[in-house]
């Protein structure tokens, strides 16, 4: 039996909003801890790891370990139906081959119930080891998000490159180059809005423009973005889901071509 | 000779929308009581009711009754030249066949004259007698057609059920199933968000959402909707229009497979 009840429903729908577009189906994994997911994208190059702790759920009953294969397509169609101030819960019996989300409207007056099939699904759960990494950024989502979608109106993939001036974000195309610098700045009004680099090494690596732009999906989710880089591991693109967990997305850098990097 | 000078014209536009896409040809009946029409769907399956009352014009003139028939999608391309603070006056000759939709704005700068062909339409109106509807939901129209459109990306038939606990609209599909259910909710800050359900006998009725879709292009006309059901009759969607009139859909039930409506 799994009753978990999200009072802060539009979450789990940006959160779908955010994974929906890079896998298709995934399992979601349910334990006593919390509500997690790890995918592949389809065309296995990025890995997107969920972790919604059992903490940021007002309810959280999980009576024993539960994998729930789901389309993620149709998972997003029925959460579109729950309005944005709605409660939601899910729930599934032990053995069940459903899933039943639930909406109640903050006055109670609608109560939703859609009930959706579950799926079989083979995946393999990767262990992701934590590492020390050579270079952290912290910036505002939006910014980030902007500046992949920018560069990518140039060229496919952006070379992220932190040094002691600051983080370097560029890309080279048919039309021209472009080459947007962002510089530490925490003497700002607000906290979200600061650019704080930890740099212990400088780096520099190449990434597809296009999936980077499947990562900002999640720029709802969260006012900040974390990047962490090191030369010989996946970036990893973090968003926290408000107080309760993250979204992580891994992609591996792309091999230079030797080309040198001579102006 | 017609005129009719409606002071809010933005009505009219609404009211082409809220028809449009369901009917193709009508006739646009003028007597002295009001501005009617009465239409089918072109596959016969909904039917449309109109009437703005001669109330509600601050000027109607209709000397004789007068039929009118009329493409909507070219009646449509000419109201959506009119701005929504216009003054719309719809103007026709007896005899004649065209009919004038003249458009004015609220400072009399611009005054625009639309002249349309009028076309001759075959229609035998059907007469819809009053009746006893076992129950009646009065809702908010935002939220009629958010269950119909979030219920059509789940299945294509809708179950509207009402019973002593509430009103309860049900779909199932490939992907899933679907149960909305609305409480009766009269404690609220504005009258138009209250949703009032009157039972006298519970019903459980089957419809293609395809048509409730359509009904629903009716919601910038108001604020509520009005949903009467009856087990042997159509169903009644209906809209008012301001304080002139009303916009009506029926639509006969589904006929049920032969399914249980026990569960699972």
């Amino acid at each position: 039996m799994l009753e978990l009840r999200l009072v802060q429903g539009s979450l789990l729908k940006k959160v779908l909003e955010s994974i929906k577009d890079l896998v298709n189906d995934a399992n979601f994994d349910c334990s006593s801890t919390g509500f997690s997911l790890q995918a592949m994208d389809s065309s296995h190059v990025a890995l997107v790891s969920l972790l919604l702790r059992s903490e940021g759920f007002e309810h959280y009953r999980c009576d024993r370990n539960l994998s729930m294969g789901m389309n993620l397509g149709n998972m997003s169609k029925m959460l579109k139906c729950a309005g944005n101030d709605d409660i939601i819960t899910i729930k599934a019996d032990d053995g069940g081959d459903t899933v039943t989300f639930m909406f109640e409207s903050p006055t109670q007056d609608k109560i939703a119930d859609f009930e959706m099939k579950l799926m079989d699904i083979d995946s393999e759960h990767l262990g992701i080891p934590d590492a020390e990494y050579h270079s952290i950024v912290r910036m505002p989502s939006n910014e980030f998000s902007r500046i992949c979608k920018d560069l990518s109106s140039i060229g496919d993939t952006v070379v992220i490159s932190v040094t002691k001036e600051g983080v370097k974000f560029s890309t080279a195309g048919d039309i021209g180059t472009a080459n947007i610098v962002l510089r530490q700045n925490t003497t700002v009004d607000k906290p979200e809005d600061a650019i704080v680099i930890e740099m212990k090494e400088p780096v520099s690596l190449s990434f597809a423009l296009r999936y980077m732009n499947s990562f900002t999906k999640a720029t709802p989710l969260s006012d900040t973005v974390t990047i962490s880089l090191s030369s010989e591991l996946p970036v990893v693109v973090e968003y926290k889901v408000a107080e309760m967990g993250y979204i992580r997305y891994y992609l591996a850098p792309k091999i230079e071509e030797e080309e040198d990097t001579n102006p």
